[in-house]
């Protein structure tokens, strides 16, 4: 996902660039301001985590042949909270970028807005409705699959629009979006699990690295998570209005399972159907994770305790 | 791996190695740009991005394989949209047609101008790295104004980035070794526990890391030897760039 320079064009490259470098110094300031020095090693540490961990891939059992390793993005935002996790994506990002050449340098700064900027932030927003609503154990499952889902997908479409923006999409806006976010959005729903997973085992193994939250804290997400559900609305608005200069998306997701690459616009854009496309995908993400989110927790509580 | 591994073309010594990292960043930054909004209708004329870029593999000494070997290893994304272009871009003369796909001219030219630009971006952003420690580079960034905090992470994610990708890299052997033919769940499981305790691992290290830059004075900034300077072949470089990029640009405006 990492894209390189010439997938972006400058007029889309430079106002990422901004954007990121602007989020940064936000992230950063916010971030110094309410920790302590000895998070400093430690979020340079789990960044080589981070790292290490995209080396473990995993298939993908839906489809044989490809498969999928953590992003990590929402596990760093559940650990540290999401300025300090954005700066930890952030930081692994640029890093593949200067060092490896893994994404461009120009490109960088759409690819910290994506992977670093979307999944932290609306991935926490995600992540903290579900605690606040939930609560428990149950909540936090829920939440991380939940907000892994959404966040994966949202960053891959956000890829798809700043590609076709740079007009180096070889396939229609609706096309490449269904394609890009059908497979986050199960790539996502693994994360979450996988995540989850982990997070269960490290809370085991080390309490006090996984911190329960005090009612202060629980009342500060909660308002985070309405502030996040309204940018994700405003960035949803967005995104549908693009949408609604493609063709009737329904019709063209029939065609795409048909045929994933056919190339006619027809101008019969209903603005209704591409709304429909975009909540559609979602709605499927949402669903299903919520009913994996449900059944771990149930089976987590059936097991008895071992150790 | 180690990071003296990666590190080690970057520790040579040449012109290129020893220029200013702040003039190397900037005019790396310029010339992607370039390259990136060069015009298609042009495309034959970006052999002369060749230029800057020949004459920097040139007087640095970096063996041109590597450089090349690591640019294609990076192609997957860029290559994956590129073989799309020539069936997809319907304009131009169609070259052949395979069942109900079409071969276009204008999208085989696009899909070449995508892979050009590709390498040459790459290219660059490699010969960077590949002259320029990356401790140089974070200093760089903290002269550009670059937030303090975001640099210390940076430091301690290369420091230990070695550390941990050979520590997952055992992990992976162990667990290969034992399981000849990982079934699903099992796979998802081993997964589980490795990424745990790769976690636990990577916890417990940073606690030992603060204790030692106590130990060691630690006062919330990260002191460095190293100074940049901006000297006369820094000048030189950057004045024979800027004439470079003025001539390519009156070039394409002819």
């Amino acid at each position: 996902m990492h894209m390189p320079d010439v997938l972006v064009s400058p007029a889309v490259a430079l106002p990422g660039l901004a954007a990121s470098g602007a989020l940064l110094a936000w992230s950063c300031r916010k971030a110094a301001r309410e920790m302590d020095d000895r998070r400093i090693p430690l979020m340079g540490v789990l960044g080589a985590f981070v790292f290490a961990a995209q080396m473990i891939n995993l298939p993908l059992v839906v489809l044989p042949g490809v498969s999928w390793h953590l992003v990590g993005a929402v596990l760093m935002a559940a650990m540290l909270g999401p300025y300090a996790a954005f700066i930890v994506m952030a930081a692994i990002l640029t890093i593949q970028a200067l060092l490896l050449g893994d994404g461009g340098l120009l490109a960088l700064g759409c690819n910290i807005f994506n992977m670093g900027a979307v999944s932290c932030f609306l991935g926490y927003a995600v992540y903290s409705a579900a605690t606040s609503w939930l609560g428990g154990a149950r909540g936090r499952a829920a939440g991380i699959v939940l907000a892994s889902a959404v966040s994966l997908t949202a960053a891959s479409l956000a890829a798809v629009i700043q590609i076709h923006l740079s007009g180096k999409s070889p396939v229609s806006l609706a096309s490449a979006a269904w394609l890009m976010g059908s497979v986050h959005a199960l790539c996502g729903i693994g994360e979450g699990v996988l995540s989850v997973a982990v997070l269960a085992f490290v809370a085991k193994a080390r309490p006090a690295s996984v911190q329960e939250r005090s009612p202060a804290e629980r009342a500060a997400m909660r308002k985070f998570a309405l502030a996040g559900l309204a940018v994700s609305l405003v960035i949803g608005g967005f995104v549908s209005y693009w949408a609604s200069s493609l063709p009737d998306g329904l019709e063209h997701a029939g065609e795409v399972l048909r045929w994933p690459f056919v190339e006619e616009a027809e101008e019969s854009a209903s603005f209704m159907s591409s709304v429909m496309t975009g909540l559609l995908t979602t709605a499927i993400a949402f669903a299903v994770s919520l009913v994996l989110a449900a059944v771990m927790s149930r089976a987590r509580q059936a097991v008895p305790e071992r150790s | 791996m180690h990071h003296a591994y990666i590190d080690r073309l970057s520790l040579m010594n040449s012109p290129v190695h020893r220029l200013d990292p702040r003039t190397k960043l900037v005019c790396t930054g310029l010339f992607c740009m370039l390259v990136v909004s060069w015009p298609q209708a042009r495309l034959g004329w970006i052999a002369l991005c060749l230029l800057p870029l020949g004459a920097a593999v040139v007087i640095s000494r970096l063996p041109l394989p590597y450089l090349l070997k690591r640019c294609v290893m990076l192609s997957p994304l860029a290559a994956t949209v590129a073989v799309f272009f020539p069936f997809t871009h319907a304009s131009g003369q169609v070259l052949a047609s395979v069942g109900p796909l079409n071969l276009y001219a204008d999208g085989l030219l696009l899909a070449g101008g995508i892979l050009a630009r590709f390498l040459l971006t790459v290219l660059a952003a490699t010969v960077l790295a590949c002259s320029t420690p990356f401790a140089s580079l974070l200093k760089a960034m903290a002269t550009l104004r670059v937030p303090r905090l975001f640099i210390m992470v940076l430091a301690f994610l290369y420091r230990y980035l070695f550390v941990l990708v050979d520590e997952a890299d055992r992990m992976r052997r162990a667990r290969d070794s034992r399981t000849p033919r990982p079934g699903g769940l099992g796979r998802f499981m081993a997964a589980r526990g490795m990424l745990g305790m790769l976690f636990i691992r990577a916890f417990d290290r940073s606690d030992r890391i603060y204790s030692a830059m106590l130990a060691r004075g630690f006062d919330g900034n990260v002191q460095t030897m190293q100074q940049l300077s901006f000297g006369r072949a820094d000048a030189a470089a950057a004045a024979a760039f800027a004439v470079y990029l003025c001539g390519v640009v009156a070039v394409l405006r002819m």
